[in-house]
């Protein structure tokens, strides 16, 4: 094709402003020679700076030159060493939608998140939006000695922590939450508008443990005696109740690509309120991912609570090869759940909300008291971290869920 | 087509940042920058691992850590309110021992400046860990938590009543070498009476403020929201009066004061030095913006620069008439 390459590696070195003026150098070189500049900026990090340095730099340099890439070294490293590493996205709200009575569905270009994020994960969202292109720039002449913040939050103070709904690894990489108005914070957010920008944290917290390692041996062994039969793979149940929808969506796209069948239970109050669950679910293949609803008013599926459907013919029946459970929803919900789990010794999880401060397991404000002996001394687990996802018979439910938003 | 571009000003503006010096001496604890994260929430320092290291700072407040491991109170521990946040955890933590042992080492090996922040429910309590930090290496200082209002005994008891404030850094004082912070409580009528007591018991220096006792109610259960009935309030609803209480401390005491409560951007940072701290402590701020500190650090060295200062020891005190 005669396409010229012209690959650039840089080293820098913990210096915003230099990483800035490579990125301009660049820039500048492509210009001057017009030749497609295909390059990696490599960042170093000692310190990682995401907000003033990295994000700047890609948000820049997408902008300027989008066949350069910038690449965060460090990020990398921790991920290959399997560490937990969160990071700080400046994303921009692609779209935002009222998709129900009071529930939205929003979706983040969040390339970093999208890259690692795993079902059962979630993000921490500041729920400030800003327009674009006020990054504070640390030199921007307009405001020469500032030290101020580009936003001084007040109200409300905390970020908010969402599942993580969905991802789209296409396009540079998105995520999408489904989110319900509950308080101040995501009142606020239903301001977001698309090309809005967000902040970020994320993904955090363990997520759900997928059957993989499972199925891989499986389909390995099958694949010298007979071919692959969905049969025999592995089979989850997924039982949601209202927003507790939300990580199921993730996980049963995650399970129907990864070979996985599964049966999904999804409860809530009116079919109205379904309506944009049942979309993506049925946008996985139809094949491997069943979908059972109930609602409290009758308007869909069984007339009843999502519990009802383990018990009601004929589905019951079909439950018997059940690998393993996930749930996520209302705590007396769950705790049926875990039950029929617990009675039949079918392995299983389950997702937990409360409130959070930090989202990284610092603060231990999000303590949830872990199952113990009768008299036994408390223990405490956190829920951003060595939750949201709990085994079955991990942790003490509460008859009514507490810690609303 | 120019966004973003470093102009000529900027790069000469780079270099005088360079210039800039960051270090101060915190009562005998030598601080690369003024910027220390608030204990209890840092954690043992890598919990924001990946966005905010512990060397990144000028010191790392780690957890309050009492003799023996505690589970810490009964949920819920946390509400958002006003501009801000209560806590009730408790004081939550391993104990010193694993501290010692598991925590201390990893911070030492990535070269985090280190204070111990510690809790007892008896002045024997506090001098027997002091004495063990004493002969743990990785340690710059001990900052004295006699004001933790979310604990039955102890704690904030000390914090309140200047006998018992002195007695504490006294027995503590015996024990070690280290230097020793007591970190006040201003649920307190006379905050300038407390430290005082602290500075003749022998205090190296002062770390002001905790957080401010209060409680919220859920009208729909009628009942208090925090397990614990009460709470510390934190965040920027605190700042005026942390502010003030530093401001009033630093003009009748002779001591170096780390200065915190609701620093959210690095001119709450810059107040609290020209009130009279001599380090700040960022805490809850973090839980908004986890690079915080990070950005007050360079939003204090841009400062510097463009008022054409070359230390951030200039500003200790600068705004006291």
């Amino acid at each position: 094709m005669g396409i010229s390459y012209h690959g650039t590696q840089f080293d820098r070195r913990e210096n915003p402003l230099g990483l800035t003026s490579v990125c301009n150098e660049q820039i500048e070189l492509a210009r001057d020679t017009a030749l497609p500049i295909r390059g990696i900026i490599t960042v170093f990090r000692k310190n990682t700076r995401p907000r003033t340095s990295f994000e700047l730099a890609r948000k820049h340099v997408s902008a300027e030159a989008p066949n350069l890439a910038v690449h965060d070294d460090s990020r990398q490293q921790d991920c290959a060493a399997g560490r937990y590493v969160p990071c700080l996205e400046t994303a921009d709200v692609l779209r935002h939608d009222c998709v129900g009575p009071g529930l939205y569905e929003l979706e983040l270009s969040a390339p970093q998140v999208a890259a690692s994020a795993a079902p059962g994960q979630f993000v921490h969202i500041h729920v400030h939006p800003a327009q674009p292109h006020s990054p504070a720039q640390p030199h921007s002449p307009a405001q020469p000695h500032s030290p101020a913040q580009p936003h001084s939050p007040a109200q409300p103070l905390l970020r908010r922590p969402f599942s993580i709904y969905d991802i789209d690894s296409n396009a540079g990489g998105s995520i999408t939450i489904l989110y319900g108005v509950r308080g101040a914070g995501t009142l606020l957010l239903t301001n977001a508008r698309p090309g809005d920008c967000l902040d970020v944290m994320g993904p955090l917290g363990r997520g759900f443990t997928l059957p993989e390692s499972q199925s891989q041996s499986q389909s390995q062994s099958q694949s010298q005696s007979q071919p692959h039969s969905p049969a025999r793979s592995p089979h989850a149940l997924l039982i949601g109740g209202g927003l507790g929808i939300a990580p199921l969506v993730f996980l049963a796209r995650t399970l129907a690509r990864a070979g996985c069948r599964a049966t999904v239970l999804y409860g809530a109050n009116t079919a109205s309120q379904m309506q944009p669950a049942l979309l993506r679910l049925q946008a996985s293949r139809a094949e491997s991912v069943r979908v059972f609803t109930t609602t409290l008013d009758g308007s869909a599926g069984l007339a009843g609570i999502v519990t009802d459907l383990l018990t009601a013919e004929p589905l019951a029946a079909e439950l018997g090869d059940i690998d393993s459970i996930y749930t996520c929803g209302p705590e007396p919900m769950m705790a049926a759940v875990e039950q029929f789990a617990l009675a039949r010794r079918i392995r299983g999880e389950m997702s937990l909300e409360t409130s959070l401060a930090c989202g990284v397991g610092a603060c231990l404000g999000c303590a949830r008291r872990l199952k113990a002996g009768p008299g036994a001394s408390p223990v405490y687990a956190r829920v951003c971290k060595d939750g949201p996802v709990f085994s079955f018979g991990q942790v003490e439910l509460n008859p009514i869920a507490y810690g609303e938003e | 087509m120019h966004v973003g571009r470093v102009d000529a000003r900027a790069a000469a503006n780079d270099h005088v940042e360079a210039q800039v010096d960051l270090r101060v001496n915190l009562g005998g604890m030598e601080l690369a920058n003024p910027v220390v994260m608030a204990s209890g929430t840092f954690g043992y320092g890598f919990d924001y691992e990946g966005l905010i290291g512990p060397e990144t700072v000028g010191a790392v407040c780690v957890k309050g850590t009492t003799l023996l491991p505690r589970a810490g109170n009964k949920p819920p521990r946390i509400i958002e309110t006003p501009s801000g946040m209560l806590n009730s955890i408790g004081l939550e933590n391993p104990g010193i021992e694993t501290f010692i042992r598991e925590h201390l080492p990893r911070l030492r090996e990535r070269g985090a400046t280190v204070i111990a922040n510690i809790a007892g429910e008896t002045a024997l309590e506090y001098a027997k860990i002091a004495e063990r930090l004493e002969a743990a290496p990785g340690v710059a200082g001990i900052e004295l938590n006699v004001s933790c209002p979310n604990i039955a005994r102890g704690g904030a008891h000390f914090g309140v009543d200047q006998a018992s404030i002195h007695k504490v850094i006294r027995a503590v004082k015996q024990a070690t070498s280290l230097p020793v912070m007591p970190k006040l409580s201003p649920n307190v009528t006379d905050i300038v009476a407390m430290a005082a007591a602290a500075q003749e018991a022998g205090a190296d220096a002062i770390s002001l403020i905790n957080t401010l006792l209060a409680m919220a109610i859920d009208i729909e259960a009628r009942r208090p929201v925090l397990g614990n009935v009460f709470g510390g309030l934190s965040g920027p609803a605190i700042k005026p009066v942390a502010l003030r209480m530093v401001y009033q401390v630093a003009k009748a005491v002779d001591l170096p004061i780390l200065g915190g409560g609701g620093i959210m951007c690095a001119r709450d940072a810059i107040e609290f030095m020209m009130a009279g701290a001599t380090a700040v402590s960022i805490g809850t701020g973090t839980f908004v913006n986890p690079t915080l500190a990070i950005d007050v650090i360079d939003g204090m060295r841009s400062y510097l620069a463009g008022h054409n200062l070359t230390s951030v020891r200039s500003l200790v005190g600068a705004a006291i008439i």
